[in-house]
């Protein structure tokens, strides 16, 4: 009878350590496959890789306001200079006055609905465009896109012609994403209209 | 008993075997480069939010500077004013008038799908329209909507010039309250996002109201387009 208990008791003892060891090696790997989900990894690292882009372009505005911010404290010509060359700029951001530059066009084959225009707009503005019109018209922050504009549109923009063809044109880049089969081109010099 | 004994006993030495044996190979490589992510990502953050004061500081000495010059020098007066107009056109000033905020909001259901939460395309599709009624000015938590302003994703993350934002969305906008309402209800307008708030349960919500809508925090950079 006591030998009994001692062999039932030891088998209890082996059973707790091998149910321990069981649970342990379980939670382990919960927590190893939770860490190295790829998608949470990838997702990060797209993350970071925005992250990186967006500080590089903040740190560029930030020396370039700092020139100006001296240039305004300097000589009156300088500061008039200054303030000139802002002028300037933002005439071409709100699309007062017709721009030239070089960059890309875009020619769609197939009839481009008004969600894959909007995509395909803001993926534009994405990538880095100084300046886009449809159809020549000049598209600016308010400009509304909906269905009077012609399902197939031509639409230039003026930026990096390099950075603006490889982006669009990449595989799963947004000419593929928005299924059209467009052709883009680059262009050394296009005339792009003030807004109406 | 014994043979019992023996196949438990061999049973643990497997179970401490391959515990001993995954335990370095397959945690430290794995944790390695997501714990630098996650590391890269604080810091990066840390950065930004950084720059941005750095410029948003900067942009107010040169607005100073600029005041300055306009009351010093009558020929620069009609320049500087001509700037000031150009700034309040492309979002460089504060916004204030009549409009309305919308929220925008993941469904609560409590299993989320694909169609019960707000998506990049749906705050897209929604500005266009806003737009499209004459919205003077508009912001997605609190970032100001430019000509040079993108909204996009990362799988799930949404992101307005490349700033993290999260759910709820709340949208302002400074416009005709009346247009906006009538653009927002038109029967062909965001036909995805309304089905999905009577199937899903996805939160949109208009309340016209006063609004103040802040400033761009950024500043343009144009570097191929010239006035011709």
């Amino acid at each position: 009878m006591k030998i009994q208990i001692i062999k039932y008791s030891s088998l209890i003892v082996v059973a707790v350590i091998l149910g321990y060891a069981i649970v342990s090696q379980l939670k382990i790997e919960g927590k190893v496959s939770e860490i190295i989900d790829p998608r949470r990894s990838s997702v990060i690292a797209l993350e970071v890789s925005e992250l990186i882009k967006t500080n590089q372009q903040l740190l560029a505005e930030q020396r370039d306001l700092q020139e100006q911010k001296n240039k305004l404290a300097s000589t009156d010509n300088d500061s008039e200079e200054s303030i000139a060359k802002d002028v300037e700029k933002l005439k071409i951001v709100s699309g007062a006055t017709e721009v030239v530059g070089p960059g890309v066009q875009i020619e769609s084959s197939e009839f481009l609905q008004t969600v894959q225009l909007i995509d395909l707009i803001n993926a534009l503005r994405n990538i880095g465009a100084d300046a886009i019109a449809i159809d020549d018209q000049r598209v600016v922050v308010n400009t509304f896109l909906g269905e009077d504009i012609f399902p197939k549109p031509v639409i230039k923009v003026i930026g990096d012609s390099d950075v603006l063809e490889s982006a669009l044109t990449r595989k799963g880049g947004i000419i593929e994403q928005i299924g059209g089969n467009a052709k883009v081109s680059a262009q050394a010099e296009m005339i792009l209209p003030a807004i109406k | 008993m014994t043979a019992t004994l023996a196949i438990i006993g061999v049973g643990i030495g497997w179970l401490f075997a391959v515990q001993f044996k995954t335990t370095p190979t397959r945690v430290l490589n794995p944790v390695t480069p997501y714990l630098s992510l996650t590391q890269a990502q604080a810091t990066l953050t840390r950065d930004q939010e950084e720059t941005k004061n750095k410029i948003k500081a900067l942009k107010k000495e040169i607005d100073e500077s600029q005041a300055h010059i306009k009351s010093q020098q009558k020929s620069s007066k009609v320049m500087v004013e001509e700037l000031e107009s150009l700034q309040d056109r492309v979002g460089l000033t504060e916004k204030k008038g009549k409009g309305v905020v919308i929220t925008l909001a993941d469904s609560s259901k409590e299993k989320p799908s694909i169609d019960s939460i707000v998506h990049a395309a749906d705050l897209r599709d929604l500005v266009n329209i806003l737009w499209g009624a004459g919205a003077q000015a508009i912001s997605v938590n609190d970032e100001r909507l430019t000509n040079t302003s993108s909204i996009d994703s990362i799988i799930n993350t949404i992101l307005v010039d490349n700033t993290k934002i999260t759910n709820p969305f709340v949208v302002r906008v400074v416009g005709d309250q009346k247009n906006i309402q009538k653009a927002i209800d038109d029967a062909d307008a965001l036909s995805d996002i309304k089905k999905r708030i009577k199937g899903e349960g996805l939160v949109f919500n208009v309340e016209k109201s006063d609004v103040t809508i802040n400033e761009y925090g950024a500043s343009f950079s144009i570097n191929f387009a010239k006035v011709k």
